[in-house]
């Protein structure tokens, strides 16, 4: 059995699980921080706060739905861009959503003055041996360069079979329409890259793990560690799930292209199980996240925290909450301030660099799937 | 161990710092020997400037209560039970409690309440070294 996917529905899809993530964002968020903007807990319950996320919500899924529309509009196109726009569309109108339905909480809180007399601490582990932290899921990692070693080891018994031009590029419909000699380089050169992309992030998921974790006054210190390993947690869970479902991706294409170069299947059923399987750990790191978020904030109202100093109002160095830049901050990496995860620190030197890399390595994707290599 | 600065109170945040330590180390809640982050670490987990952190890290360093070595970073020197401090630290000290007491008494307060509070505070960290002594093993070192 061939399951093939049509152009419109992977693009559809792309749509509803953007639109979907946007939408789940306030509840992987501190209740302190709606929308990226900081408030004191007195004010959380606030209905200028709640109208917010609510009015977030509600246009990020007419987005969403706006974006399904599109990705049927442009279906008779039949090209690769029409299944990418949709998607892109969607995530740059949410980001848009969320600056702008934030601005009435912090309104609200600018003219009511609302950390005005509200005692603030700054709260830090001194001791060398920190506070505890996740580890890195070496399993899935593990996972992802064996089943990339397997399909390696098949491409390696294909390969006297192959056509002597392979397909190097597919463009829509699963058509090729790029070729070059068959060699080593051109018919490994996918699995390579996706072994090279397993062990990236594995030293990606250490190094993150080495640096600093941030925690938030406002909570007793066992609360405010369990707080911040959650959070670690569901970033490592989440990062060696993304790794995986990439590397499996890749080759599962690999394998696609050795063996029916004329048109890709994408996949046996099977593969899209497994695929999905791993998208499902995703989205399980992200419901499990958010309960404990809530269970940690239960445990909290228990112990008082409403009448702790909270932690400060660092606004001013979340740029529309979301980009963090800060020049006294000597971290590179910081945990998001909403969702699950780590975000660059902008004001320090390397987070500049790395960032243009990373816009780098997005449009350059963007100009290879639209333009063809 | 966790410690918490105000970054809005008057008093420097490297002074803060410094002092949170001093009070985590008379409580028994960092004993000698125990490895404390590095300046670059804690900078870190603040989000402040290191150049504040090294601040503290001097200072408590100037008065003995942390030595750094380049194998082991910086560690907690000395605590309640690691003997009698030095005379100029003593004689430094009782300048400082001088002009404390002075200044409650300045202020219009009954001698015998500043002595009660004195009594408090002493037996609040001696209770904590206590209760910090009997919670974990004794360290080597």
């Amino acid at each position: 059995m061939i399951v093939v996917f049509d152009d419109v529905v992977v693009a559809a899809a792309c749509c509803v699980l953007v639109g979907v993530a946007f939408v789940a964002l306030p509840a992987l968020s501190d209740r302190t921080l709606p929308l990226g903007v900081a408030v004191p807990a007195e004010h959380v319950g606030d209905r200028v706060v709640q109208e917010a996320v609510q009015r977030y919500r509600r246009r990020v899924v007419v987005l969403a739905l706006l974006g399904v529309v599109v990705a049927a509009a442009l279906a008779p196109l039949r090209d690769v861009a029409a299944v990418a726009l949709p998607g892109y569309l969607v995530t740059a109108g949410a980001l848009l959503a969320f600056t702008r339905s934030r601005r009435s909480i912090t309104a609200a809180k600018a003219a009511g003055r609302w950390y005005e007399g509200v005692p603030t601490r700054l709260v830090a582990p001194v001791t060398a041996a920190g506070v505890p932290r996740a580890g890195v899921p070496t399993g899935a990692y593990a996972l992802g360069l064996a089943l990339t070693a397997v399909t390696a080891a098949v491409g390696a018994a294909l390969y006297p079979g192959l056509p002597a031009r392979v397909p190097t590029h597919f463009g829509g419909g699963g058509l090729p329409d790029a070729f070059a000699p068959r060699s080593i380089a051109t018919v490994f050169a996918p699995v390579a890259a996706a072994a090279l992309l397993t062990v990236a992030f594995f030293g990606l998921a250490h190094a993150l793990r080495r640096g600093p974790v941030r925690l938030r006054a406002g909570l007793p210190a066992h609360l405010a560690s369990a707080r911040s390993l959650a959070g670690d947690r569901a970033a490592q869970r989440v990062l060696a799930a993304a790794t995986l479902l990439a590397a499996l991706l890749i080759d599962v294409l690999a394998l696609d292209a050795w063996t029916s170069p004329a048109r890709l299947r994408l996949a046996g059923p099977a593969v899209v199980v497994f695929l999905l399987a791993v998208a499902g750990v995703i989205a399980a790191s992200a419901v499990g996240y958010a309960r404990e978020l809530r269970d940690l904030e239960g445990d909290a109202g228990r112990a008082g925290a409403a009448a702790r100093p909270q932690a400060p109002d660092d606004d001013r160095a979340w740029r529309g909450g979301l980009v963090y830049v800060d020049r006294d901050d000597p971290v590179l990496w910081v945990p998001k301030r909403n969702g699950i995860g780590w975000t660059l620190n902008l004001g320090h030197p390397a987070g500049v660099a790395l960032a243009g890399v990373l816009l780098a390595l997005v449009v350059a994707s963007l100009v290879l799937v639209t333009v063809g290599g | 161990m966790l410690i918490e600065v105000d970054p809005g109170a008057e008093v420097p945040l490297y002074q803060q710092i410094r002092d949170r330590l001093v009070e985590a180390i008379a409580a028994g809640a960092l004993r000698p020997g125990e490895a404390l982050s590095s300046v670059r670490a804690l900078a870190g987990a603040f989000g402040i400037n290191v150049a504040t952190v090294s601040k503290a890290y001097d200072a408590l360093r100037r008065d003995g209560f942390i030595r750094t070595s380049s194998k082991s970073g910086s560690v907690v020197a000395r605590g309640p039970g690691s003997g009698d401090p030095a005379p100029p630290v003593v004689a430094d000290w009782s300048t400082r409690v001088r002009t404390l007491l002075a200044e409650g008494l300045a202020q219009g307060m009954d001698p015998a309440d500043v002595v009660a509070r004195c009594h408090a505070e002493v037996g609040e960290f001696v209770r904590r070294q206590g209760a910090a002594g009997a919670g974990q093993p004794e360290r080597e070192r």
